[in-house]
């Protein structure tokens, strides 16, 4: 156990001293943080403001359209008809974005056109009209009925049809959106487990090619060598977890208290007036995902997942004749990891499918569908489900790790060769 | 004492040594040779239990040796590897940990051997940064850092220049007279010569030869014997008339010669004398065995 330990301070140290290791624990956080930052905003639109010009030449809108309380639409009037043409190349008009040009039988033609200079975000249209109608129904109501405003609008107050899970009926949220979180969270997993397993491969392959791997093996055994290999570069892994860990999620907070103050102002949420309309991301973010449970599962099913590959990683470093041998076998290394990706999304799109069911339990795919399942939430019923993938993922590990090992054992000190299949086949099938 | 036997190990078809038994006693240095693909790093390997023979085992003082046993030895590979981005002292440090080493006693074990080479400057530099013949020497170092009981060593000496070669089989005799059992697998013969009490000497898989170096240059002689004298060249030849060939002479003197003689037919070296000093002052007489080197290419040739 001692030489285990040795072994993998010394993979630990070699890694926290590299650059990368520090370039990816600082950078890959501030890159996640940006792109989360980019679909936080960019989706919702929100810090764009938009100066609309409203061409009412006969006034039917009587100069008023209410804009909602962000302020993020300004409304401004002429009482004159507005060519596009001119509304481009008019110096007068260069300060609007938008032109809306109200015809006078728009009371009964319901048409209007919105004539814009650039590409606006697009719920900017979609909230004009919102906007629009409800100013033209307030005139229709008092031209067409004998109904005060008040009244029109408890008329008109559209009907909510507010969708929900039929176990959960209590949870708000958009459960697409929830297992796409999943989604994510299992593509870190999965990331992290090819990049520190391409780690292994490399770390391996150079002891091999450099021949101190037969120092080493005059001393320890080949399974404390591999063991102590795994259990280095899994903590320098988990480190970086924990850094990208605190950095996201320090980020995260401090998106929202600069960003998003106003989203859990409690006054707002008490009057359960309308506030600033985040996007569906950000009401994820920081409404509905269970850090907790996520956080758990993403810390186990990165160990889990990081043990059941990193084995095939250690035996292909061993396997390699040279460091640039053995490429080819990486192929079906990186499909595997491909097949682990796509089962997620399938997973999100059919979460009820018969092949969701085996993704979820196979070693494979599980550790990337256990995390969309938990996104998507799993029944009280189905804890078996995850009960089931979490024994066969560690089944798979055993099984893994005895072939990694004996592959590790037989490849290390043979050199001057090119690994093919066949080789791996001997290997494995050895005689001890 | 180390003893390999009756070990037998293929490779798929290929035999790699084929029922090969040999005795190593501690306090002495034996020599494993054989050209290349004899089987040295195979046996090597089989004694560092890196591979496992297919039949016959490795025993420590009778008994079977166990893994546990392998942190007494030191184990120097002809293929030198190191980390290369690890320092001097984090390396040494590391490998003496593996070795069963405490911290304690690894520093001072490091302390030891920085002074015995003279090389304290160099703890800190990474070992990529070494010249390829420090690299050598602190690998040799890891080798014997942990002071080991049992020192394998695969072509020790390659890379390094006289003045370390002359440093390192000081050590190497140091260790010997310690009761350190050391084995030695190389090609260079006048090492050999120097310092090895014992050789084994393998070819196709097979052991060849065994014994002291004496024993095995003995093994081999050729009946010649050399004489220092001074005197008249021309009464030693004539003294030579039956029993004995001349085979040349060297003049070291005024009347003073070194000369080779064969003996011929039941001519010893006592009825050389006999014939020889009545005609000539003799200053000195040897036995001139063929050299490893000789030894070695007629064996290996004679196989093959």
């Amino acid at each position: 156990m001692k030489r285990i330990i040795s072994i993998a301070g010394r993979e630990l140290k070699e890694r926290l001293k590299s650059r990368s290791f520090l370039t990816m624990a600082v950078g890959g956080p501030l890159v996640v943080l940006f792109i989360l930052y980019i679909l936080f905003t960019a989706s919702g639109g929100e810090e764009e403001h938009v100066r609309v010009l409203v061409s009412d030449p006969v006034e039917t809108l009587e100069n008023i359209i209410v804009p909602d309380s962000s302020g993020q639409i300004e409304y401004a009037f002429i009482n004159s008809y507005v060519e596009p043409a001119s509304f481009t190349s008019d110096p007068e008009y260069a300060g609007f974005d938008a032109l809306l040009v109200v015809n006078e039988k728009v009371l009964s033609n319901n048409h209007v056109f919105f004539f814009q200079k650039k590409r606006l975000n697009s719920k900017i249209p979609l909230r004009v009209q919102r906007e629009l109608e409800k100013r033209l129904e307030g005139l229709k109501a008092k031209e067409f009925t004998d109904l005060t405003l008040k009244e029109f609008l408890i008329v008109k107050h559209p009907l909510n049809l507010e969708v929900r899970d039929a176990y959960h009926p209590e949870e708000l949220g958009n459960y697409k959106l929830a297992a796409y979180a999943g989604v994510v969270f299992g593509g870190i997993v999965f990331l992290f487990i090819f990049l520190f397993g391409m780690t292994i491969l490399r770390s391996t392959s150079r002891e091999k090619s450099s021949r101190i791997a037969e120092v080493l093996l005059a001393t320890v055994k080949p399974g404390e060598l591999m063991t102590g290999k795994l259990l280095g570069i899994g903590i320098a892994a988990l480190i970086q977890f924990v850094i990208w860990t605190i950095l996201i999620l320090g980020g995260l907070l401090f998106f929202r208290s600069v960003f998003f103050p106003d989203m859990f102002d409690a006054a707002n949420l008490i009057a359960g007036q309308e506030y600033t309309p985040y996007n569906d991301l950000v009401q994820l973010v920081y409404e509905q995902l269970n850090f907790g449970v996520m956080g758990t599962f993403f810390v186990l099913l990165l160990i889990l997942g990081y043990l059941f590959y990193g084995g095939l990683f250690a035996a292909l470093g061993a396997a390699q004749g040279s460091e640039s041998d053995g490429q080819q076998f990486l192929i079906p290394l990186i499909f595997l990891f491909l097949i682990g990706i796509w089962s997620g999304w399938y997973v999100a799109e059919n979460p009820d499918a018969e092949l969701s069911f085996w993704l979820g339990i196979i070693p494979y795919t599980s550790p990337m569908v256990i995390m969309v399942n938990l996104g998507l939430g799993y029944e009280s019923g189905e804890l078996w489900h995850l009960l089931m993938a979490i024994v066969l993922l560690l089944l798979g590990i055993m099984f893994n790790i005895g072939i990694a090992a004996r592959v590790f054992k037989s490849a290390l000190l043979v050199t001057g060769y090119r690994l093919r299949f066949g080789n791996l086949i001997n290997w494995i099938f050895k005689k001890s | 004492m180390l003893e390999v036997r009756n070990i037998t190990k293929r490779y798929g078809i290929k035999l790699a040594l084929d029922n090969v038994s040999a005795k190593f006693e501690p306090g002495k240095i034996h020599g494993i040779l054989g050209p290349n693909g004899a089987g040295k790093t195979t046996l090597i390997r089989i004694i560092n239990q890196i591979i496992i023979p297919d039949d016959g085992g490795v025993y420590l003082n009778n008994r079977l040796m166990t893994r546990e046993q392998l942190s007494s030895l030191g184990y120097l590979p002809e293929e030198r590897g190191m980390y290369p981005n690890m320092t001097v002292s984090d390396f040494l440090l590391f490998m003496g940990t593996l070795r069963g080493l405490r911290k304690k006693e690894s520093k001072a074990a490091l302390d030891h051997w920085m002074e015995k080479f003279g090389i304290h400057e160099w703890r800190g530099k990474r070992i990529e940064e070494l010249s390829k013949g420090m690299a050598q020497k602190v690998q040799f170092i890891s080798t014997v850092f942990h002071n080991p009981d049992l020192l394998i060593l695969d072509e020790p000496f390659s890379g390094f220049d006289p003045g370390n070669v002359k440093l390192i089989r000081g050590i190497l005799r140091e260790m010997k007279e310690e009761g350190k059992t050391i084995l030695l697998s190389t090609h260079n013969m006048s090492s050999v010569e120097e310092l090895c009490d014992h050789v084994v000497l393998l070819d196709k898989s097979k052991k060849i030869l065994e014994g002291t170096v004496q024993e095995v240059r003995g093994h081999h002689s050729e009946k010649l014997y050399a004489v220092q004298f001074s005197g008249n060249m021309i009464a030693f030849a004539t003294a030579l008339w039956t029993g004995f060939d001349l085979v040349d002479k060297k003049i070291i003197g005024e009347n003073r010669y070194i000369a080779r003689v064969r003996m011929v037919g039941d001519s010893n070296f006592k009825s050389l004398l006999e014939t020889l000093v009545p005609k000539i002052d003799i200053e000195g007489a040897w036995e001139e065995l063929p050299s490893m080197e000789e030894v070695f290419i007629r064996e290996t040739t004679v196989t093959h």
